[in-house]
């Protein structure tokens, strides 16, 4: 494959005058074999070249629909998968390179927050079980302080003291999230990888956790990589969005910038479909909603993954996959057609 | 026009397709549990009416009462469903099956369970019409490509041939809305019919609904948790909680002029409401929790989570009382209540 370019961030800043660095991808690639067939092994790129940094301190939206390898990303991050090629840098340490004691003493630092909070608890435990787990396999508190502990934990995420002696299925969705959230957070990780936390709940009790995770992240310095195919809540949790399309990044950039100014076509659609928050927005808003769905061409893997439903495309995106390059400081594209005097602009 | 004096006489919509009224229904399990309780919803020609509300809050179940696929374990209690005039009560297994796909049916969530997984697309569509017309064969091939065209699938024929494993999400759903229209109903019952997508499908399967209500004049009624789907697509809207309708009015007034606590509430949730709000600020939210069955107390059932409740609404549910034109809501101190009296021009 053609492989863009690595982004222009620092590799390594220096501590102290440039923001710390927490994780740093660089040209990550996820193969999955598919079913083997007459026709011999078929391979999928769930990740394709995928490079970005996370700032330390900072949420990270990452964007995409079904199929984008916007989880597998995530997985890739908190190493429970490894990359086919390219690096997963986290706080300075290449995630393969590691194993054993130390990956587990890095794990430590990283948390997921998955979807469903059903099935992430176990069932058969108490809640203050399933709290005290995460200091036993650690042993990062000596067993008499456990249960003091899993009391802060409980009154953190704003549930009631007596929680602890009660099992998950006696809570709500809304609260099993917030005891998978005590969890992630016992052991004062760095980064917790949220996979779409929110989208099992209630619209009522979303705006509960989204408090929550954005109370806990100020008050732990947390960094957040936040994957959700929501626009609308990553506008409100983000400070950077990176827009993912069959396993490859479109768009990178802050949220302002991503949401004002979009520089890719499928950003732009993707924006164009989150629905309107007034009827009277019906009318004003264009009505031709993106055709088709995103949908792997196996023929095929030049070009631009979008080119197929991209309503600007031209030969060129049929032919080369588009660079990774920065359009402004920080704003990062792949589309031949983007920037200063292109129809993209 | 010389017909136009006959006409008028008419008013447009005067009999609505489908008219719920006063439904209530129970759950059995080791005691009866009210799930819904006199529930009333009316959708007129040619109109979209959405049912929001949060899980539990009975819009599902709502749905299903007027299709008669309610679960074995509940029953209705009271109330009835009049479709075109027919009161579904009134009629036997047999012509209900009839009404069932011909006058009225049903799109679900999950195109992928309620497509019979063995059956390629086209015969899906083809069999509704052996049941529910008198086409021959051939007729009903050429009938089944023009519904796919007419819901959007690109290259009907292929699409024909295919199994629902063939196909991706968006094109599953579009075959069984292509189902359902098959039989030109005048009632199309979609519920949550794009949660399960993603945003841009979502906006492509939401434009057919306004498209065959134009084109068709067909009515849906349309079952969702998402009130940016409402702001989409609804003409009027009913907001149920706790079994209960809590609120209905056009989509225009809901969204402008709620006037239950409740309604507020789940708008002030919708994200791009907040956009603006600075990141140190808390969104507003609605404490507490959607309450289970049989967790319902007397007096208002929102009244534990609502921060207007006084006295009389934990004693007393109210009931649905005239909010504006076309528009009633269930509160004792409704929002904007002091306003200006609604014009004098009535609604139904």
């Amino acid at each position: 494959m053609t492989s863009a370019p690595p982004p222009e961030l620092s590799p390594s800043p220096p501590a102290g005058a440039r923001p710390e660095v927490l994780v740093e991808c660089t040209e990550v690639v996820k193969t999955y074999q598919t079913a083997a067939s007459l026709l011999g092994r078929r391979s999928m790129r769930a990740v394709d070249g995928v490079s970005f940094t996370v700032t330390a301190g900072s949420v990270m939206g990452l964007v995409g629909e079904t199929g984008s390898g916007k989880s597998t990303t995530g997985r890739l991050v908190l190493g429970l998968e490894r990359p086919t090629s390219g690096r997963v840098v986290f706080a300075g340490q290449d995630l393969a390179s590691m194993s054993g004691g130390d990956l587990r003493r890095l794990r430590r630092q990283m948390q997921p927050v998955a979807q469903d909070p059903y099935s992430a608890l176990n069932g058969r435990m108490r809640v203050s079980e399933i709290l005290a787990e995460p200091f036993i396999v650690h042993r990062t508190v000596p067993k008499a302080q456990i249960r003091r502990q899993t009391e802060e934990l409980v009154d953190l995420v704003g549930l009631p003291a007596d929680s602890l002696d009660r099992y998950p299925h006696e809570f709500s969705g809304g609260q099993r999230q917030r005891i998978v959230i005590a969890r992630a957070i016992a052991l004062q990780p760095r980064l917790i990888v949220c996979d779409e936390p929110l989208s099992a709940l209630d619209v009522s009790v979303q705006s509960q956790i989204i408090n929550l995770l954005r109370r806990l992240q100020a008050e732990f310095s947390l960094t957040y990589l936040f994957i959700s195919h929501d626009l609308g809540i990553v506008r409100l949790l983000c400070d950077t969005v990176a827009v993912m399309y069959l396993g490859q990044l479109m768009e990178l950039a802050s949220r302002d910038a991503l949401f004002d100014a979009p520089a890719h076509p499928y950003t732009r659609a993707l924006l164009a479909s989150v629905p309107v928050s007034d009827p009277l927005e019906r009318r004003s808003r264009a009505r031709r909603p993106l055709g088709g769905e995103a949908e792997r061409d196996p023929t095929t893997s030049q070009g631009c993954p979008f080119q197929a439903r991209c309503p600007l495309a031209e030969e060129e995106c049929r032919q080369r996959r588009p660079e990774w390059r920065q359009v402004e400081p920080g704003h990062f594209v792949a589309c031949h057609l983007a920037g200063p005097g292109h129809p993209a602009a | 026009m010389s017909q136009g004096v006959t006409d008028d006489q008419v008013p447009a919509g005067q009999d609505p397709v489908l008219a719920v009224e006063d439904l209530s229904v129970c759950f059995e399990a080791g005691r009866q549990l009210k799930a819904l309780s006199q529930v009333s919803v009316t959708v007129g020609r040619a109109e979209i009416v959405g049912v929001v509300g949060e899980s539990g809050c009975g819009k599902s179940l709502t749905a299903l009462s007027v299709m008669g696929l309610l679960p074995h374990n509940a029953t209705v209690t009271g109330g009835r469903v009049v479709l075109e005039g027919v009161d579904l009560g009134s009629l036997n297994g047999r012509q209900r099956r009839d009404l069932r796909g011909r006058r009225m049916s049903m799109v679900f969530q999950e195109p992928m369970v309620a497509l019979n997984p063995l059956m390629r697309a086209g015969r899906q569509v083809t069999e509704v019409l052996s049941v529910h017309s008198l086409l021959s064969r051939p007729a009903r091939k050429e009938r089944t490509l023009a519904l796919f065209r007419e819901v959007g699938l690109a290259d009907p024929e292929a699409r024909y041939r295919q199994y629902p494993h063939q196909l991706s999400g968006g094109m599953r759903q579009r075959v069984m809305i292509a189902m359902a229209l098959a039989a030109e109903p005048s009632l199309l019952i979609a519920d949550e019919p794009t949660t399960a997508l993603d945003p841009t499908v979502q906006s492509q399967i939401l434009q057919i609904f306004l498209d065959i209500r134009d084109r068709l004049g067909t009515s849906v009624l349309l079952v969702t948790h998402d009130m940016g789907v409402i702001a989409e697509v609804a003409d009027r809207v009913t907001v149920m909680y706790a079994g209960r309708v809590v609120e209905s009015a056009p989509v225009s007034e809901i969204f402008h002029r709620p006037a239950h606590p409740y309604t507020a509430g789940l708008l002030a949730s919708i994200p791009a409401r907040n956009a603006d709000r600075g990141r140190a600020e808390d969104l507003p939210t609605i404490p507490g929790r959607v309450p289970a069955l049989g967790e319902i107390t007397a007096g208002c059932p929102f009244a534990p989570r609502c921060e207007r409740a006084q006295t009389r609404c934990l004693q007393e549910e109210p009931g649905l009382l005239a909010a504006g034109p076309a528009h009633l809501a269930a509160c004792w101190y409704p929002l904007e209540q002091d306003r200006l009296p609604a014009p004098a021009r009535s609604e139904t």
